[in-house]
This record gives C-alpha cells, structure tokens and sequence, in this order.
C-alpha cells in the first residue's frame, strides 16, 4: 500500500527507523485503515534519548477503522497485529468517534498528545483540525498549560467546572 | 453493565470535573476496601501494595476537584506539593492551605512506600521482598497513615464548602470507609 508518512522533524534515525517499521505493520494489516497518526511525546519534542543510560518510548496515537469497539477484545488485536515491532512504542488506539469524543471532553492525554504531538499520517486533515478546534477552545476556556497539569480558571475553589 | 470499552465513546455529554473527581475518588475507596481486606486476611505484602494507590487515586480527585487535569504522572501528590497549591494559593484561606499540605505530606509518603511494595528493597546488597519487608506492623502502619489521608481528604472537602454528598455521592462512601479504618486502626 502506498502511503506518505511525515518524519521530516524526527532528527534521530533510530527512532524514525521504528515508527517506519511500526507503521508499516499497520499499512500492511488487511483488516485497517489507517485514517491518522500522531506523534507526541519525548521523540515528538526532541527530547527523545536513545544511550547507555535510557531509551525513550515512541508515543503515538493512531486513528484506524475496522478495530474491535470493545477495548478489551481491542488488545487482544492490537499485539497481535504489533507483534514485536509494538516493544518500545506505546500507541493507543482510537476510533475517529472516539478521537473526537476524547477530545471534545479534554481526556488528559489527548490535550498533552495534542499540544506537542505532530502529525505524521493526516491524508484527510482530521488531526490538524481536531487539534486546532481543541487549541481554540481551551483559549476560549482561558486554560493554561503548567509544568504538570492543565489549569482551568476557576472563580472559587471546589466549584464545578466544565471540561 | 456498559462493555468493557464503552467509556471511550458512551458519552457526548460534556465532562466535568465532579464526574472525574467522583470516579478517582470511587477507585479510591475501592482500594483501601481491597488493603484492608488482605490485613485482615495477614497479607500484609499485599495490604501494603495496595495501600498505595488510594494515595494516587485520592491526589487525582483532589486535582480535578481543585480545577485542574494532569499530565503523565505517577506521583501526583508532589504535583499537588509544587504546582497545584501555588497555583491556587490566592483562592485559598489559609486554613484549607494548612489541611492540603497536610494532605499531600501524608499521600507522598504512601507514594513512596510504592516501590518496596512492588518489587522489594535492597538493604546492604541484599534483595528483601515485599512479604519480608512488609511485617503485620508495617502494614498497620500504612493502613493508618490511610486512614489519615482519607480523614484529611473529608476534612479538605468540607473546609472547600463545595461540593456536597449530594454532588459527590462517593463522598459518603468514602466517609463510611474512613469509620470502617478507624475500628480495625484501634482493634489492631
């Protein structure tokens, strides 16, 4: 299957080598479509090591159909068509109802995922989108980004808010 | 019963952060049930290893409930200790100040009991695990420092004013477990 992936801004060959590997098991399975994939974490922000001392993790969320809507069933499928190209990449897989579920009600990991994730499979602009609508809404909500956590104002402590 | 999975597409309705609030705090009450279980039954390795995530658990809510969602993390009480209460320090009285500081000294401790409990510990070079580490007073030491967290959590609750059992409803769940805690804490 032909397909384009965007590694242009992964500096370090080791890790680009593996997403390549990775994808290629997902492009080649008969039973998805690929519709997206985003690269965030510490490869995403260059700070991604690969020495004597530590070797990061690829992060990546991937938006397929034709995966089981049950989580658990969902597993299963998943390390099996990984297989072992799936150790060292933590990728979660997602519908693209749930990708924008998720995102409409702010899961954590998909703001921090989109905030610095870049998108290296995006043939139909779903991730650029999904991100900026995301992005215009926390500005819209006044939220900032702090070391740890997402800050949303709040007008007193304890008061409910909306995500 | 929704099916394993269905939490990732069963609601379109805006989240909050009551609802994630409600849910950590549920997972929350559930573990200190589990570790007082395996003290009672003398698994005190075990009582020992799950006293630690109600630690987690109850950080998290008490970040959501706080007006905040965190990153990757798996020590959420130093995120509280050094993001979140500068971050509301002008929101709060000095009263819930002293009351989330005590709250957070008191979960960092049980964090960091985390890794004995998981894998053991190495004294003088040698590899001690969990079951001998972990001695029937080990374990009550932990379940008491529970049961001050959870105290402490009730008594941050209440010091906020906001929200109600009627909003939380794990709330008194959590109360119920708390008097649960305190009877075995004084029969040991």
């Amino acid at each position: 299957m032909q397909y384009y992936l965007d590694l242009s801004r992964i500096e370090q060959s080791y890790f680009k080598e593996k997403i390549e590997r990775y994808c290629k098991k997902l492009f080649d399975s008969n039973r998805l479509k690929v519709i997206g994939i985003t690269l965030f974490g510490s490869v995403a922000r260059m700070k991604a090591r690969n020495d004597d001392e530590h070797l990061s993790d690829v992060d990546l969320i991937v938006v397929l159909e034709g995966i089981n809507e049950d989580y658990f069933k969902r597993i299963g499928e998943k390390v099996e068509i990984e297989g072992l190209e799936g150790a060292g990449i933590e990728a979660i897989w997602l519908t693209q109802n749930e990708l924008l579920t998720q995102a409409r009600r702010k899961v954590p990991l998909l703001l921090d995922a989109f905030k610095d994730g870049i998108p290296i499979y995006d043939p139909t602009n779903l991730l650029v989108n999904t991100r900026r609508e995301l992005m215009k809404d926390l500005k819209r909500k006044g939220v900032r980004e702090g070391e740890d956590l997402w800050i949303w104002p709040v007008k007193r402590l304890g008061e409910e808010i909306e995500f | 019963m929704p099916a394993a999975g269905d939490h990732l597409v069963m609601s379109t309705a805006p989240s909050t952060n009551y609802l994630r609030t409600r849910k950590w705090l549920k997972m929350a009450v559930k573990d200190v049930e589990r570790s007082l279980r395996s003290y009672l039954q003398e698994d005190y390795a075990d009582s020992a290893f799950r006293a630690q995530f109600p630690a987690e658990k109850l950080c998290k809510s008490m970040i959501f409930l706080l007006g905040f969602q965190f990153k990757k993390t798996h020590t959420p009480a130093q995120i509280i200790a050094k993001e979140a209460l500068r971050e509301r320090t002008t929101k709060m009285s000095s009263d819930v100040n002293r009351i989330l500081s005590d709250f957070t000294r008191t979960a960092r401790y049980l964090e960091e009991q985390g890794i004995a409990a998981r894998y053991g510990l190495e004294v003088a070079g040698t590899l001690v695990t969990p079951e001998e580490f972990f001695s029937r007073d080990r374990a009550m030491e932990l379940l008491k420092r529970l049961t001050s967290l959870l105290d402490v959590f009730l008594e941050a609750v209440s010091a906020l004013k906001t929200p109600s059992e009627k909003e939380i409803p794990e709330l008194a769940e959590a109360r119920e477990k708390l008097q649960e805690l305190k009877r075995h804490a004084v029969l040991s």
